[in-house]
């Protein structure tokens, strides 16, 4: 009696198990036939006559951090319509971009266009990812003349990067275009407001060093926001940033971050740069903005990504580093004048024009890797396929798929005057901003981040905006466009055993660097420094010895360059 | 007992009274209940407020200028709904699947019988060695659950804390209850749905509380498997809203945004989306908490 | 008193559960319905838990992607002495037991008594709204907290600027590494006391009502209630989660820690699952050192389980196992 109860009981539970066990077996092969969606939006008369072309309709899937376009998302309807193709999305979470990419590769379990996050960071493990074979080669560019001419560009590297034993494994995303690229796009914005208050606006703003630093230090001391004693602060940043980027034009920023190597080449050697002299100096200066006061003190524990914004923005804080970008800074002085309509949009966030704290040749400007995501094949994607991923890329960057990319719809969305500008049909809010009717774009610029170049000519812009950027890129261009640093690709984009292993050791350096300007007294930061350093150096020391044996360490950028493009980096791979 | 039982209306009034440590009990309990919720009050009104008004008082007693701009935001994104309704489908299957599963493995070594040390250890075993995500992930896999709501079921069984927190309560109940019961012809299953589960009550149903919440709060396993966006459950759709958001903010390289959504206010408004349908559904769960069923009650 | 009942009935089931010696094959067939039952747990455990556990060799291995689990070379013990020569990880290690510990002696007997003071208050509704807002913070994220924590203690948050209006230097309180411990396990009680209270307010209501009512007539104060009731009524509760929450020393609460350091105090806060979180973020992931690290955790916190669990058991006959 009770074992047949018991049997019961157990028939229960293997029944729920069967339901979930069987579930997926119905399902998997009903997968595969799909694609009933895309074919659903297919039935719905297409806008466009389909070209000859593309009169296959093509599905393929694609890994994305946004949001897929809504289903009545007019432009991606106009657009998918008109390449007669359709995208399966599968969600990528942004923070979990690189475990989840981990996981498909180690399991192949790849979408069939994948895009992948790429910085320096990850470029040697993205090295062994394809080597392994989990990716397919991407078809000649030739027939797709705008992405050839996109990688052809003079002053940048292009697919060299990406080229493994002469073949092409991925499309990179082009982070800036001439004649802005390559320059660490970090600018300190300002009020000029509270200077002009003080009688110590500079003309265009350009300051030196320590005269913008007494001016940060006056903002402190008499309070022309009125925040009252204590409350106002001198200069904050992103917690990411912090404290390289307080060198912004100036003093050394970057071994620090994570897209910077941490080694140079120094008389033919490579040497770990937190052990040189230039960056103590560095050290000692921005602890000694920090014990005048002028740093933000909470900047050494802020973990919020947004707490130094909305203090600024607040008006406590008189200038704020970021990355120097149009919409940044729009979006800056959008906010402020939410929270106070009476003030100057010009001068709320003014951009300053800061010269070198040190001597001139000690302290120079990284640049930075000029992409920073890439699109590639996995093995499963048919010829197909891959040939309406680029056939679209391609005609993304054509002016017309530009115009696309910004704006959206010719007639609906803006017209085109006679000499080319744009006349945008867009609603405008109160305060005149344009309203952006698509939340989807980012297949537009799959390709080609839209950068502070295209932006200048970008029709929904605010034209005073523009006009600051603009004209501060333009000073750094021409006072200290040649200090920039170019960047070394040769440890960048080269791995060795112990490269792999023991990376840059960039966040033990950043957390010692922070803990030291807040917590070491004065002078003895410099001793304490060179002490950690002594103490990490044994396991900083394989690092170097590898980079050491290399047979070519660039001194000179341009030769440099040329030895990436004769292929000089596969020998290292 | 039984008449010892059949006094305590009488005992309870004398209880009612109170005295000068329950104050200070309960004065006690009321700071620390303050000092909670007025943070959780403040989030709830940050949740409320634009972005500017949240910026110039960061405390504020009451929202100033009410607006629900970060619930429009939360909610114009439609797969809200559909991660809701994978929730709950998670949340009501899978809790029966807990329960199921811990309760059986609860009754079962709560017996003696050859071998219960060494299954036993086996299952305590696994709560310090894995074998790490990528065999898991070919597991799932392998059993074609990838991209199915199951796959944010089946691995998550049975916590092994609740398990034994149950099978030592079964423990803990008299012997005798189970001796006359068993005298009087009952079956092992029979003692366990008649007596020692309407004597668990509190405890499974604390169990069930706290399963539930975990499969509300489940996003880690769908973020693994799930590959289409219809099938992910709330807290990956939350999650995917405030990191957009955020990302606008982080990474101004990306110059296609041009709003700048306040992610303070939409990151509050995510939580009470979370919060509030257990909040609600807890006071019908706490009744139970209190004493009702007793052995008293099973025995008359 | 009364407690013995409940002493008693502690070790119920093993007095119950004593059987005459017989053939084991004998016994395992009178016992047949226990495997059955157990069955489903097993199969769940061993599908989900010990199919993937061939992962482990991992960390003897330098995986390949390209080659599998399988395929991949054996390095020996490579990864270990990577990890045994980074003098971070005794740091890390270090720290984790410290602050593992403080949370044991700080955080744990925290929901304990407070179980047992809201089942101290009589009036119904009080101690029902007390118990529900207890449990709200639960829902609040780590981060969520940590930003909550910045609003309140940075240089620019509610207690400096109340320092401020007073006079009075502001201080910087979340760099200083002496106090930084406390505030994890502040705020750790703030967010989960509420909630982890919900478990032994169940096995407070387990207790038969009818002891509390005959203490009483015995003259019983409320402390000695307390003592002789309520208490052993928990007991069993309380020993389990002592067992396991020691079981788990190794674990100091990754997203606690995660969200609420800072640089500035990384010495006493880097614990070993942030200071992984670290590693892996900063070079090439390594799977076969990640898996010896989890190895290395494991094992240690097997061996206190066992350890803590050989003392319960000589005591008071809890078990896990």
């Amino acid at each position: 009696m009770k074992t047949r109860l018991f049997a019961l009981f157990l028939a229960l539970l293997l029944t729920l198990a069967c339901v979930a066990c069987s579930a997926p077996a119905s399902q998997a092969p009903a997968k595969e036939q799909e694609p009933a969606a895309p074919a659903e939006e297919n039935q719905e008369a297409p806008v466009v006559e389909n070209d000859n072309e593309f009169a296959e309709h093509v599905t393929f899937t694609m890994n994305t951090t946004s949001d897929p376009p809504a289903e009545n998302d007019a432009l991606w309807q106009y657009y998918t319509d008109k390449f007669n193709f359709s995208v399966d999305w599968i969600p990528l979470q942004y923070a979990e971009r690189f475990d989840k990419l981990r996981i498909w590769i180690a399991t192949d379990d790849l979408p069939d266009v994948v895009w992948i996050g790429l910085n320096d960071v990850i470029y040697s493990e993205y090295v062994t990812w394809m080597n392994s074979g989990m990716f397919a080669e991407v078809p000649s560019l030739d027939a797709y003349p705008n992405i050839r001419a996109m990688y052809d560009q003079e002053s940048m590297l292009g697919d060299e990067l990406c080229t493994f034993d002469g073949k092409l494994m991925s499309l990179h995303a082009m982070r800036d275009s001439a004649p802005y690229d390559f320059m660490l796009n970090m600018g300190i914005g300002y009020r000029a407001d509270w200077a002009e208050k003080l009688n110590m606006r500079k003309e265009g703003d350009v300051y030196t060093w320590d005269e913008f630093m007494d001016l940060l230090q006056a903002f402190i001391d008499q309070d022309p926001g009125g925040n009252g004693a204590g409350n106002t602060y001198g200069l904050c940043t992103r917690m990411g940033y912090f404290p390289d980027i307080l060198g912004i034009w100036q003093t050394n920023p970057t071994p620090w971050t994570f897209e910077e190597p941490g080694y140079i080449e120094m008389d033919g050697q490579y040497v770990w740069y937190p052990s040189t002299d230039s960056y103590i100096e560095g050290l000692k200066t921005v602890k000694g903005l920090y014990d005048r006061g002028i740093i933000w003190p909470d900047n050494v524990i802020d973990s919020s990504e947004t707490l130094y914004r909305e203090l600024y923005v607040a008006g406590q804080v008189g200038a704020m580093a970021q990355n120097l970008t149009l919409s940044w800074v729009s979006q800056v002085r959008d906010d402020m004048l939410e929270v106070d309509p009476t003030l100057d949009r010009e001068k709320i966030y003014a951009i300053a024009k800061v010269s070198n704290p040190g001597t001139e040749d000690e302290f120079y400007q990284h640049a930075v890797a000029s992409y920073w995501s890439c699109v590639a094949f996995s093995l499963k994607a048919t010829d197909t396929q891959k040939d309406r991923f680029l056939a679209t890329q391609d005609w993304n960057l054509s002016q017309e798929g530009v115009n696309l990319g910004l704006y959206g719809l010719e007639g609906t969305d803006f017209t085109v005057n006679e000499d080319g500008s744009i006349n945008l049909l867009w609603k405008q809010d109160e305060t005149g901003t344009y309203l952006d009717p698509y939340t989807f774009r980012e297949y537009y610029t799959r390709l080609s981040v839209y950068d502070n170049a295209a932006n200048f000519t970008n029709a929904s812009k605010n034209p005073q905006d523009v006009e600051d950027v603009r004209s501060a890129m333009d000073w750094s261009l021409a006072n200290i466009g040649d200090k920039v640093k170019v960047l070394d690709y040769v440890q960048t984009y080269t791995t060795t055993p112990n490269k792999d292993k023991l990376g840059t050791f960039t966040a033990q350096t950043k957390a010692k660097v922070i803990d030291l300007l807040a917590n070491s007294t004065g002078d003895a930061i410099e001793s304490e420094w060179r002490t950690w350093v002594a103490e990490m150096m044994p396991q900083v020391q394989p690092v170097l010895d590898d980079l050491n044996a290399y047979e070519y360490i660039p001194s000179d950028p341009k030769e440099m360059m040329e030895w990436v493009r004769n292929d000089g980096l596969s020998q290292y791979r | 007992m039984a008449s010892k039982a059949l006094q305590a209306p009488a005992h309870r009034s004398r209880l009612n009274r109170l005295n000068c440590v329950d104050y200070v009990i309960m004065a006690f309990l009321a700071l620390f209940a303050l000092l909670i919720l007025y943070p959780f009050y403040n989030s709830i009104c940050v949740s409320l407020v634009s972005q500017a008004d949240y910026i110039k008082t960061r405390f504020m007693l009451y929202p100033k200028n009410l607006t629900f701009e970060s619930y429009f935001i939360v909610f114009q994104n439609g797969s809200i709904f559909d991660g809701m309704k994978v929730t709950i489908f998670l949340t009501l299957v899978g809790v029966i699947y807990n329960m199921l599963l811990t309760v059986s493995l609860a009754y079962g070594f709560s017996k003696q019988f050859p071998g219960r040390k060494f299954f036993l250890s086996m299952i305590v075993f696994t709560m310090y060695f894995s074998g790490g995500l990528i065999p898991f992930y070919l597991l799932i896999k392998d059993l074609n659950l990838i991209d199915n709501v199951f796959s944010m079921i089946l691995p998550t069984g049975v916590s092994i804390m609740y398990m034994t927190v149950i099978r030592q309560n079964f423990e803990s109940l008299p012997a005798e209850l189970e001796e006359s019961a068993r005298i009087d012809g009952a079956n092992d299953l029979t003692i366990l749905f008649r007596i020692l589960l309407p004597l668990s009550v509190p405890i499974l149903v604390t169990f069930l509380l706290y399963y539930g919440v975990e499969r509300w709060n489940e996003w880690y396993n769908g973020m693994l498997f799930i590959r289409s966006f219809e099938k992910r459950p709330l807290q990956l759709v939350l999650r995917g809203i405030i990191q957009t958001t955020g990302q606008a903010m982080m990474t101004s390289d990306l110059q296609q945004y041009n709003i700048t959504p306040f992610s303070e206010g939409i990151k509050m408004a995510c939580i009470v989306v979370t919060a509030t349908p257990i909040i609600l559904v807890y006071p019908f769960i706490q009744k139970y908490f209190v004493s009702g069923l007793t052995i008293g009650a099973v025995k008359g | 008193m009364r407690a013995s009942s409940s002493r008693r009935a502690l070790s119920g089931g093993a007095v119950l559960n004593a059987q005459p010696k017989r053939s084991i094959w004998r016994q395992i067939w009178i016992k047949r319905w226990c495997y059955l039952i157990i069955l489903p747990g097993m199969a769940y455990f061993i599908l989900f838990k010990y199919v993937p556990m061939y992962g482990i060799q991992l960390a003897f291995k330098d995986f390949n992607i390209a080659k599998g689990i399988t395929a991949s070379p054996w390095v020996g013990w490579s990864n270990f002495e990577l990890l045994f020569r980074d003098r971070e990880f005794f740091l890390a290690l270090k720290n984790t037991l410290i602050i593992s510990y403080m949370q044991l002696l700080l955080f744990f007997p925290f929901p304990i008594v407070l179980s047992i003071l809201i089942n101290e208050v009589k009036p119904m509704r009080y101690k029902r709204s007390v118990q529900t807002i207890l449990t709200f913070p639960h829902f609040l994220s780590w981060v969520i907290v940590a930003g909550i924590m910045m609003n309140i203690l940075a240089n620019n948050g509610a207690v400096n600027n109340l320092l401020a209006t007073m006079g009075v230097e502001k201080y910087n309180f979340l760099t200083d590494k002496g106090l930084f411990r406390y505030i994890l396990v502040f705020t750790l009680s703030w967010k989960e006391a509420g909630w982890s209270c919900i478990l032994y307010i169940a096995a407070i209501t387990g207790i038969d009502p009818s002891l509390y009512e005959a203490a009483t007539i015995d003259g019983a104060n409320r402390w000695h209630k307390i003592l002789h009731i309520t208490w052993p009524g928990i007991l069993p509760v309380v020993l389990i989660t002592l067992i396991l929450r020691v079981g788990s020393m190794m674990d100091a609460g990754f997203d606690q820690v995660m969200n609420l350091y800072n640089n500035t105090v990384l010495d006493v806060a880097d614990i070993l699952d942030t200071y992984i979180y670290r590693i892996t973020f900063q070079r090439m992931p390594n799977y076969g050192f990640s898996t010896a690290v989890g190895l290395f955790k494991g094992l240690t916190n097997c061996i206190l389980l066992l350890s803590v669990n050989a003392v319960c058991k000589k005591i008071n006959g809890t078990s896990i196992i």
